[in-house]
């Protein structure tokens, strides 16, 4: 199955939640972007690019030609967007540890701190301080940030880990 | 020759029927056709009811079918579900209501009592429409029935003369920005926020109203715009920005730690949240959830969340039961609902998470200020949604912790929905109503008496 077509998942409020992907649109990341490639992006998206936050657009796939989504998923620049209740999500590559509010938390981050050791090719930690890390896959890839955050979610009880997803949601109609 | 006033108005009111009838008509794929005769009001002047040439029938045999056909000439239109039947004679007007009646008594005759067979009536509810010029501008704080039922409000004016609030006590309204340049807001707002862009203050860009206007509800100091706890302060927190279509864009860490700064930094005793939607995230419970345990010393900070507008489930984070989940209410004490008789089109969403009802349609309060945003001045007249509702409730809150501030977080949301006007029968709990509508007036006296 294409990346970009996977289910993923991941835990919240102790349970799991699944997201599926839009088929409408892709995120992709412009940091860093070379200008050749921008331009080819902008003559593609025909006007359909949507700016969200921090460089990232949403574009409709079909406008994306296989050469060019190649060359995109080259640079992991790239992302699946999840439509889940609504809502359009794209996941950042970033995961945020922390324990539940009021429970102990200095063992639980020990334990994690040299699990991530252990998967130094793939995991790094970009903050951390007493009660929280913040831990990011080596691949700059979003979705690895969803798997991972499930991964710590499932072998550390104590700890939560959540995705850093940017969404967008409708705009309540109000006057 | 002049018409007399009596006559008159029963000719607007046939006019109005008559045009009615016109719209349904060309919605109902041509299976009524017009007579006069056929219109049918209910005594209580609320249901226009229109006989067709059709007829409904359930629980009848295949024999009773063909003989209907054979004998009336009725021919099957469309199968319904549980093996209901819409049948249509083939005549027109009041030859068909005629075949119709003759055709049902037969039947009952041949089937017997336990068949279903009706006329099928085609039927419009007249809405009540939305408050008018002359009628009550904040009927959210005082309802003269005008548009609604009297006294279907907060009892806001009662609730005043407890307390109009302490500016010690501070609502932080986390959404699309606050207008804190806004002339009925500026005095009131003691600190800001904006995570999205980073700014020293947090207000909007655009036309983003939406967080204003939830402000104004609250803290308004505007003496024909009041908002319900002027004497309170506001904390600005800017959490989410237009997408330019019809869209707000969050960032789920920049959200958390908006809850945080606002509980920590920002010193507020009330969250008041007008947003929600998608699946859930840890990082935003464990901040709600580090707000209620930490926040204003350890007493607990209480955090409002709007229940959703979809008319479904309630949104995240509103479907969390740690927090005080807020549904609209309408002027004639209803659940804001598609079809509820203020006439707008929209539900407020309902579920075992809800707590209470505040009102929620045609709000007057603050916009931003100039010609941006939802009216061409400062305020709207209009804000709808349970955005609006929201708001009030976190108003309320801030009013009993101006009566009694060393309240804990949960005993200031166990007052709130206990002081309730109850909307179901017994006053119990209903995922459509929670506890019933925010009465405010009643929360104060009882906060007084603790």
């Amino acid at each position: 199955m294409d990346a970009l077509d996977q289910v993923y998942e991941y835990q919240a409020g102790g349970k799991t939640v699944s997201l599926r992907p839009d088929k409408r649109f892709v995120g992709v990341n412009l940091a860093g972007m070379d200008e050749a490639m921008l331009k080819s992006l902008h003559a593609a998206a025909k006007g359909e690019m949507q700016e969200i936050r921090g460089g990232m657009v949403l574009i409709p796939r079909t406008h994306l030609m296989s050469r060019l989504m190649t060359e995109l998923r080259d640079k992991n620049a790239v992302f699946p967007v999840f439509s889940e209740e609504g809502t359009r999500m794209i996941a950042l590559p970033e995961v945020r540890v922390e324990p539940p509010a009021g429970k102990a938390v200095k063992a639980g981050l020990q334990s994690l701190s040299k699990w991530i050791g252990e998967r130094d090719q793939e995991v790094q930690v970009l903050t951390k301080n007493p009660n929280r890390m913040v831990v990011a896959p080596l691949s700059g890839y979003g979705p690895d940030a969803v798997t991972l955050a499930h991964d710590i979610a499932k072998k550390f009880k104590t700890l939560t880990a959540s995705p850093r997803f940017m969404r967008i949601m409708p705009q309540p109609k109000m006057a | 020759m002049k018409s007399s006033p009596k006559a008159s108005a029963l000719h607007k009111t046939l006019s109005a029927v008559k045009a009615k009838f016109n719209d349904l008509k060309s919605s109902c794929n041509g299976t009524i056709n017009e007579s006069d005769s056929r219109y049918m009001l209910t005594p209580d002047g609320q249901t226009l009811m229109i006989a067709t040439d059709s007829i409904t029938v359930q629980g009848v045999k295949k024999a009773d079918i063909r003989h209907l056909r054979d004998k009336y000439g009725f021919e099957e239109v469309r199968e319904g579900s549980q093996g209901k039947l819409l049948l249509r004679s083939q005549e027109t007007n009041l030859e068909a209501m005629k075949l119709a009646q003759a055709a049902l008594k037969n039947l009952r005759k041949r089937a017997g009592a336990k068949v279903m067979a009706h006329p099928h009536f085609v039927r419009t509810l007249f809405r009540p429409k939305p408050s008018a010029a002359g009628g009550s501008p904040q009927w959210n704080h005082d309802n003269t029935g005008n548009p609604g039922i009297p006294g279907a409000d907060v009892a806001a004016h009662a609730a005043w003369l407890i307390t109009r609030g302490n500016k010690d006590i501070r609502v932080a309204v986390l959404d699309e920005g606050v207008d804190s340049a806004h002339l009925a807001l500026k005095a009131v707002i003691v600190a800001e926020k904006d995570v999205v862009d980073g700014n020293s203050h947090a207000r909007p860009d655009g036309d983003d109203a939406h967080g204003t206007a939830c402000a104004g509800i609250i803290s308004s100091q505007d003496a024909k715009h009041p908002g319900l706890a002027p004497l309170c302060s506001l904390v600005g927190v800017r959490i989410a920005k237009g997408d330019g279509n019809d869209g707000w864009i969050f960032d789920d860490f920049d959200t958390a730690d908006a809850i945080d700064w606002s509980w920590d930094e920002g010193r507020a005793d009330v969250l008041s949240n007008s947003w929600g939607g998608g699946p859930a995230v840890d990082v935003v419970i464990s901040a709600i959830n580090r707000a209620r345990t930490k926040g204003r010393g350890g007493k607990g900070c209480v955090v409002v969340f709007a229940a959703g507008n979809s008319n479904g489930a309630i949104d995240f984070p509103g479907n969390l039961s740690t927090v005080l989940t807020v549904g609209a209410s309408t002027p004639w004490d209803e659940r804001k609902s598609p079809v509820s008789k203020d006439g707008e089109p929209w539900g407020s969403c309902f579920g075992p998470t809800l707590d209470l009802l505040a009102p929620g349609v045609r709000i007057d309060t603050t916009d931003i200020s100039g010609a941006r945003g939802y009216s061409r001045g400062n305020f709207t007249p209009t804000f709808n949604g349970t955005s609006s509702a929201t708001p009030h409730v976190a108003a309320a809150a801030a009013l009993v912790l101006s009566v009694k501030p060393q309240m804990k977080e949960a005993d200031v949301r166990a007052l709130l929905t206990a002081a309730c006007d109850p909307l179901v029968a017994g006053g119990k709990w209903h995922k459509e109503f929670g506890w019933g509508r925010l009465n405010l007036f009643n929360a104060l006296r009882r906060a007084r008496r603790m």
